[in-house]
């Protein structure tokens, strides 16, 4: 990846951890299991074999990927979808992932007590929580714009698409 | 008429004999589809681009998907007479 205002984003982010939405856990177990699933996974269609790459290039500016019990809950159940041929591929990619991240748990109670619990909902509000303490990678631009007013650490994937 | 084994036969034939893949590489057949007015074939295959080899100087996880990233092209075949049609490539 050459460019230079996607680079500037990351400078100095190899001591920090990177927490991805489900979305992008999702496009990231497909990635390492197989990137044929781009074209034929309804869930992941929306991105192409060049957003693996990004992915993947952020993922490498980071120290580790860590991720929370409720991303990987939602990116079990959509990767629930495929079919047989693709669903033991696909879960034992995700099983290897389990052997190099961190999985960070949030009780019910403690959530639901933040403001962002009832605007976003669970997950979302894990990871609004864990925005300082580590870099969150979202798609979805109602968490982003909110959490930028805020001046949490929440960058959009989509706007990092568009940059290139 | 040809038929669709023909029309992926004649596809990776014309593909070969453009030059448009790599000899050394393995091609998989992705779709092959004959379009609603049973007019033109479209084969699709796929292929791992050797000469796409990840930058040494890139990292872990960028190698990795780098290597494992497909290229793709449809040919479009005249059902009637098997004549190519056009040949492109399609971004996934």
């Amino acid at each position: 990846m050459s460019n230079a205002a996607i680079r500037s984003l990351f400078t100095g982010s190899g001591s920090r951890s990177l927490l991805l939405d489900s979305n992008l856990l999702l496009l990231w177990i497909t990635a390492q299991y197989n990137l044929r699933l781009l074209a034929t996974f309804k869930r992941v269609q929306m991105f192409t074999q060049e957003d693996a790459l990004l992915l993947a290039w952020i993922i490498d500016q980071f120290d580790a990927v860590v991720t929370t019990a409720h991303v990987v809950t939602e990116a079990s159940n959509l990767g629930n979808s495929l079919s047989s041929n693709s669903r033991h591929g696909w879960f034992t990619a995700l099983s290897e992932f389990s052997t190099t991240t961190l999985e960070e748990t949030h009780p019910l109670n403690a959530l639901a007590s933040c403001e962002e619990f009832i605007r976003f909902g669970v997950t979302d509000c894990a990871l609004t929580d864990l925005s300082s303490k580590y870099q969150v990678l979202t798609t979805d631009h109602r968490l982003s714009n909110y959490a930028c007013e805020l001046g949490m650490q929440v960058l959009n994937f989509n706007d990092l698409r568009q940059m290139i | 008429m040809i038929e669709l084994k023909e029309a992926v036969s004649k596809s990776l034939e014309a593909l070969k004999n453009n030059a448009l893949i790599p000899e050394e590489t393995t091609v998989e057949l992705e779709e092959a589809e004959l379009d609603d007015n049973g007019k033109i074939w479209t084969v699709t295959f796929s292929y791992l681009d050797p000469q796409q080899d990840p930058d040494s100087g890139y990292g872990r996880n960028l190698r990795a998907i780098m290597a494992k990233r497909r290229t793709y092209k449809a040919v479009r075949i005249i059902a009637a007479d098997g004549s190519i049609r056009g040949i492109k490539s399609v971004h996934v």
